[in-house]
């Protein structure tokens, strides 16, 4: 969640451009490598177990890692020794972005202090922090702690269905011409109604990214795809609501809206998600 | 009777699930299947083509799974029901239990959940 805040904080302060950004993302997909990525390159788990743990995480939100030790697929000298590995994605961007060491470190510096945190603390930050920079950042006043923790765990799902090459921006006022879009509603003593809009071209990708596999069209799969990974996220977020506060809610079916709608942004939060093939939007509307 | 010779009836309201639903199962020997998106069509499904067993996912349009696992049931009192959600709090599990489903699975369905259920069926009874 660093990472995509911190895309955005170099944009807005004009360090970088959308354009050396895109290409950021491009060579931070190809750099950045997962836990489980680590894990198998350094024969820890064998392909199979990380995909188990993978499936495990569509309804479960915990870390890759945590799930691993759990199932005794990693030792905790093994963890370690991948995160230990594993670059943290702030860093990474920003080695990418910035070749002198020098103003990398002054950017990084100037990052943690908007966001109020000291950036050693950044590899261990906990859901609580989380929320409170996404509260910082969102900058909308009345957003309840469990609003918060919805959009927490949205970010997570999507760094894990999708993965971690994109940045959030600042809502715009200009409406995204999308042809289509999924949507699911979240009812009972929280209401959260959530949709998912993007360009058909983008479609494809992310289609192939959830599934883990080729997506060649952008039809009735692909649209399902991010329909089910609506699903995913409210039915987590249903069980986390249930199990740790005893509110029990109720989902609807996810749809897949085929016309262009217009939305009325003042009375939703928007979240614009930059990757270096386009840009799609999320918008969430609170009751 | 072999897993071949089982017939599934796969009821969710999404393309996708039911495609990765059906491939775990054609993995491990299966070969019939009825889909239904939602839980209509799956009573009306089940009605005409008596499968040995039903994976039926909740939150669906037109009629939910738990009233449609309610109807089959009606209508079979043996009929295998596995109600297989991605919303597994407690109101959903025990709405699910109630309407007389045998198993309450999270998604994705784990290869060694599907192949005890297709044993299961084998030897007819849980």
């Amino acid at each position: 969640m660093l990472t995509q805040i911190f895309g955005d904080f170099l944009l807005r302060s004009s360090m970088t451009t959308v354009e050396e950004m895109k290409n950021a993302l491009l060579q931070f997909l190809r750099a950045r490598q997962s836990v489980g990525d680590i894990a198998i390159d350094s024969c820890y788990m064998s392909y199979e177990q990380a995909l188990e743990i993978q499936n495990m995480q569509m309804s479960v939100d915990l870390p890759f890692g945590e799930l691993a030790v759990d199932l005794c697929y990693l030792t905790f000298k093994q963890l370690d020794d991948i995160l230990e590995r594993q670059m943290q994605g702030h860093i990474l961007l920003s080695r990418i972005l910035f070749k002198d060491k020098e103003k990398r470190k002054a950017v990084l510096e100037e990052f943690f202090k908007e966001i109020g945190i000291k950036s050693e603390k950044a590899l261990k930050c906990s859901d609580v922090i989380k929320c409170s920079i996404i509260e910082e950042w969102l900058n909308i006043d009345g957003i309840s702690d469990c609003v918060l923790s919805y959009i927490l765990l949205l970010f997570k799902n999507l760094t894990r269905f999708f993965g971690g090459d994109f940045v959030l921006l600042k809502p715009k006022t200009q409406e995204l011409n999308c042809e289509w879009h999924a949507e699911q509603e979240v009812k009972g003593e929280i209401c959260v109604k959530i949709m998912f809009d993007m360009p058909e071209n983008m479609l494809k990708i992310f289609a192939a990214r959830f599934m883990n596999e080729s997506c060649y069209e952008a039809g009735e799969i692909a649209q399902a795809s991010i329909a089910d990974f609506l699903n995913l996220q409210n039915g987590m977020f249903a069980v986390t609501m249930s199990n740790e506060y005893n509110i029990e809610l109720d989902v609807t079916p996810p749809i897949v809206v085929l016309e262009n709608k217009y939305y009325e942004s003042s009375t939703l939060i928007e979240l614009p998600i930059l990757y270096n093939f386009g840009e799609a939007i999320i918008r969430i509307q609170v009751d | 009777m072999q897993y071949k010779d089982i017939t599934v009836l796969v009821c969710d309201d999404s393309i996708l699930m039911r495609k990765k639903t059906k491939d775990m199962f054609i993995s491990l020997g299966c070969e019939n299947f009825i889909e239904a998106a939602d839980g209509r069509a799956a009573v009306d499904l089940y009605k005409q083509k008596h499968p040995h067993l039903v994976l039926m996912d909740i939150v669906m349009p037109v009629l939910n799974g738990v009233d449609s696992a309610t109807e089959i049931l009606e209508f079979d009192n043996d009929a295998k029901i596995i109600m297989v959600s991605s919303v597994g709090t407690r109101k959903y599990i025990q709405q699910a239990m109630l309407a007389g489903a045998e198993q309450f699975l999270q998604k994705p369905i784990k290869r060694e959940k599907a192949e005890q259920i297709l044993q299961e069926v084998l030897n007819g009874g849980s």
